[in-house]
């Protein structure tokens, strides 16, 4: 049993080898912020800065476990709904679209689809959502990063299909094959 | 497809199409919250930061979870490792091909007769998506009892701070030990044995010696070794650990080590973080700025903090003081004033909280306009860990006041 804590690494080493972590992995954080913000970039921007800040304030002891990249997308989704529970009041308007025009020569058509249908669901139904469908994380796996029951997030999952469905009907296949 | 699918692929495509507009400044960002973090949570503990740093000179990561981990096995990958901190990923020798197996018997070939059990190791290479650095460690029996011993490769800025930390004898006012030494050897390697405690308030009385050398190019040898079978929860099987402080330092020296770490690549020079004082200008401002009449009796110092143990004639009085830049958004405790020119003060006397008897921390916290943080902190006693040896620490509120708030912490570098 260490009664201690884990004894620390020197400071440079530290911030090095978080650095090539943070590097490596802020793009696809930065992705998976912008969906659960529905395309808000400055505020997935923000999300990603403070996950990553939580990350290196904790790195002796996260780059031990085994999936640090993996406990950076569930700090992400955590720190995603207490952002949002602290700013409920001034709450972004439903379907607003993303202010900043994106990089992509992917379909416009859908992205925007996508993502207003996205802006439509309840925070913790996209954060459902993102777990799921982008990162193909069990229902067990994403309670566990929600810290909520597998029970809810099935009911949660069951409630944002059918709205996406509602929303998306069947443009998404459509869309997607063009 | 079931929509589910559709769903992720489309996802995927959008997700695809975000790509952060600055990933430098996302980068710079995350770091800057990440240590404001840690400075807020050092708020609460001052000079932790510098106890802990001072493990550092002690505790290598990947040394000191070496023994008497809770993974068994000796495989190259996995085993052990899973208890060693990864070294930095760049720092990783990238031209080192040894094994595990190597490593247990390139140490136990370099130890005294006796009995070895519970070797452990791990190779240089890849574990799981963590580069893993050579080591090995045994628990070794010269017929007086168990001891563990554990040693670790790997390469370092020879010319950083963090490599004078690995080989500068810690202040006894920071932690306490039996002995400690320091040296240049013929070759220009440095070296640094330590013979002190697992625990340094010495809950247990479980020996740890620790042997570290860094060679001109900068490959890093750390032995560790312990007067029982595991570095924790187990108790002493013997007065001192197995090896004496002479044999720590052949193990070290041995030149298989070094024969080892032959492809290492140089070591990324290391750089002080942005707008962070070194930490010895600060030693040399905070001894300037003392009163007359106080006798420093020990100063040190690690990027970002500086001490300095005083005596006025009436006891020792450990006094601290961290500068860090970007703290604009830290909330100050205690009694909060706020100064004509926009800097804020915070104001705090409470008990010490390291455990030593009667002893007091007196704190005067700042941030300037700008971010610039400058807190100072003093104590009635010369360590922490120990009791008080006096009523009250050496300066006054003023005077602490006084010294955080000098103009001269802005310009320092």
């Amino acid at each position: 049993m260490r009664k201690l804590g884990q004894p620390r690494q020197p400071k440079q080493a530290r911030t090095d080898e978080f650095l090539e972590f943070a590097s490596g992995r802020a793009n696809h954080l930065f992705r998976a912020a912008c969906l659960l913000t529905s395309g808000d970039t400055h505020l997935a921007e923000d999300l990603v800065q403070e996950t990553l800040g939580r990350m290196y304030a904790m790195w002796g002891r996260i780059s031990r476990i085994d999936n640090p990249a993996g406990y950076a997308q569930t700090i992400l989704v955590r720190t995603f709904l207490t952002h949002r529970r602290r700013r409920s009041a001034d709450e972004r308007p439903i379907g607003e679209l993303p202010d900043r025009p994106m990089t992509t020569d992917e379909d416009p058509a859908l992205r925007l689809a996508l993502l207003d249908a996205l802006a439509r669901l309840a925070p913790k139904d996209r954060a459902v959502v993102v777990l799921r469908y982008w990162e193909d994380r069990s229902v067990e796996e994403t309670a566990e990063a929600m810290r909520v029951s597998s029970a809810a997030v099935r009911t949660r999952s069951v409630r944002a299909l059918a709205k996406l469905r509602e929303h998306l009907g069947g443009s998404l296949a459509e869309l997607a094959a063009l | 497809m079931p929509f589910e699918d559709q769903l992720g692929d489309a996802m995927r495509s959008t997700g695809d199409g975000f790509v952060p507009q600055d990933s430098r400044a996302l980068l710079d960002g995350a770091l800057m919250s990440g240590r404001r973090r840690l400075a807020r949570r050092r708020a609460a503990t001052v000079t932790g930061s510098v106890v802990a740093l001072a493990a550092v000179g002690l505790g290598g990561a990947w040394a000191s979870g070496l023994v008497g981990g809770s993974s068994g096995g000796s495989g190259g990958s996995g085993g052990a490792s899973a208890s060693v901190a990864a070294p930095p990923k760049s720092t990783l020798p990238d031209r080192v091909s040894v094994t595990a197996e190597q490593m247990i018997k390139n140490l136990i070939s370099l130890l005294p007769p006796g009995k070895t059990s519970g070797e452990r190791g791990s190779g240089a290479g890849q574990s799981g998506d963590k580069f893993m650095s050579p080591t090995a460690s045994v628990v070794f029996d010269d017929g007086k009892g168990k001891g563990s011993i554990g040693i670790s490769l790997s390469t370092i800025d020879p010319a950083g701070e963090s490599a004078t930390g690995y080989v500068t004898c810690p202040s006894k006012a920071i932690t306490d030990y039996d002995h400690c030494t320091a040296e240049v050897l013929p070759d220009g390697s440095r070296f640094m044995l330590f013979q002190g405690y697992e625990y340094p308030d010495r809950r247990e009385e479980t020996k740890n010696w620790r042997a570290t050398l860094i060679t001109p190019k900068g490959v890093l040898v750390d032995a560790t070794e312990y007067n029982a079978a595991a570095e924790k929860g187990s108790t002493t099987s013997r007065v001192d650990p197995p090896l004496t402080g002479a044999q720590m330092k052949t193990l070290v020296t041995a030149g298989v080590w070094k024969t080892t770490m032959a492809g290492a690549k140089v070591p990324r020079s290391e750089s002080v973080p942005r707008g962070e004082p070194s930490g010895a200008s600060m030693q040399r401002e905070l001894v300037a700025s003392l009163p007359k009449g106080l006798k420093v009796v020990d100063q040190g110092n690690e990027g970002g903090y500086a001490f300095a143990v005083v005596d006025d004639g009436k006891g020792k009085s450990l006094v601290g003081i961290n500068v860090q830049p970007g703290m604009g958004d830290v909330p100050l405790q205690g009694t909060v004033s706020t100064l004509p020119n926009g800097t804020r003060v915070g104001e705090e006397q409470r008990p010490g909280e390291k455990g030593g008897a009667g002893v007091v921390w007196w704190t005067v916290d700042t941030i300037r306009t700008n971010g610039l943080r400058v807190v100072i902190s003093a104590f009635n006693t010369g360590n922490q860990s120990a009791p008080a040896t006096r009523a009250t620490p050496a300066l006054t509120m003023a005077q602490l006041k006084g010294i955080a708030l000098d103009p001269k912490w802005e310009t320092l570098h």
